[in-house]
């Protein structure tokens, strides 16, 4: 992964002269390495959930279960492609903003940071909304809670002392 | 900042149906402050374009964010949580 992506950096900064002969080289060790790794991740957690095979130094536990992305029905892998299109799409916005008010546009930077103030105020007041509607609806759901514990007490089976 | 939107995602997952309101919501945001900018028309007042889309932008990171943490540590093994969170993180900067 790490060559991978040093190569697409490379080639971002150079387009023009990417097809040099130690770009192709990292590509090709990039994914062959990238492949090899989830094979013997998938090898390590097959041997390490074999009961019959004897626990030795050269088999650690994996580093990565690829069983990890099947977790929930799949939902876990989905989690996180939402995530990554997410930020894909947010960070190509904020670049593009960029470059529209400052190359397009022609205003200065300061121009554009007062355009993209919205941002920080919006994420701020969202905060603070947040906040204090947590703070009410943790002390319901708490109170709830100690009240349901309370009135059943030790006959419910699961008395919870007051802390 | 961070902490607090979390316990609210935590407050509020534990109490509606596990978050997935919550990145729908900020992932339509998001993709709506790009359609805004994707129409945008120069010669159009900053009030009619850059406006919305700057203000709809940061939802989906905010709410992503902190129910995907959130939700990815629930999933998990106990054990794991520290490789989930972290190749949710990983997933979040490599993108």
């Amino acid at each position: 992964m790490g060559y991978l992506l040093y190569i697409f950096r490379t080639i971002s900064l150079s387009w023009p002269l990417m097809v040099t002969s130690d770009i192709i080289a990292l590509l090709v060790l990039g994914v062959l390495s990238t492949i090899a790794f989830l094979f013997w991740q998938h090898y390590l957690e097959k041997r390490l959930n074999n009961e019959h095979l004897p626990a030795r130094r050269r088999f650690p536990p994996p580093i990565m279960r690829l069983s990890l992305w099947t977790r929930a029905n799949g939902r876990f892998a989905v989690m996180q492609i939402i995530a990554f299109l997410t930020w894909c799409s947010f960070m190509s916005y904020n670049f593009w903003v960029q470059l529209f008010y400052q190359e397009y546009l022609r205003l200065s930077p300061v121009q554009t940071m007062l355009r993209l103030l919205p941002m920080f105020i919006t994420g701020v007041v969202w905060y603070v909304v947040f906040f204090s509607s947590l703070t009410c609806a943790h002390q319901v759901v708490v109170n709830k809670q100690q009240c349901c514990r309370r009135a059943r007490g030790w006959e419910g089976g699961c008395y919870v002392p007051d802390v | 900042m961070y902490l607090m939107c979390n316990s609210y995602h935590f407050v509020l997952r534990s109490s509606l149906a596990h978050g997935y309101p919550l990145s729908v919501l900020g992932t339509s945001l998001t993709a709506c402050a790009n359609l805004f900018f994707a129409v945008v028309k120069p010669s159009q007042t900053y009030w009619a374009y850059g406006l919305p889309s700057a203000i709809l932008s940061v939802f989906g990171a905010d709410f992503v964010f902190s129910a995907g943490t959130l939700f990815i540590a629930k999933v998990a093994l106990p054990h794991e949580q520290s490789v989930a969170g972290a190749l949710f993180q990983t997933m979040t900067q490599v993108s």
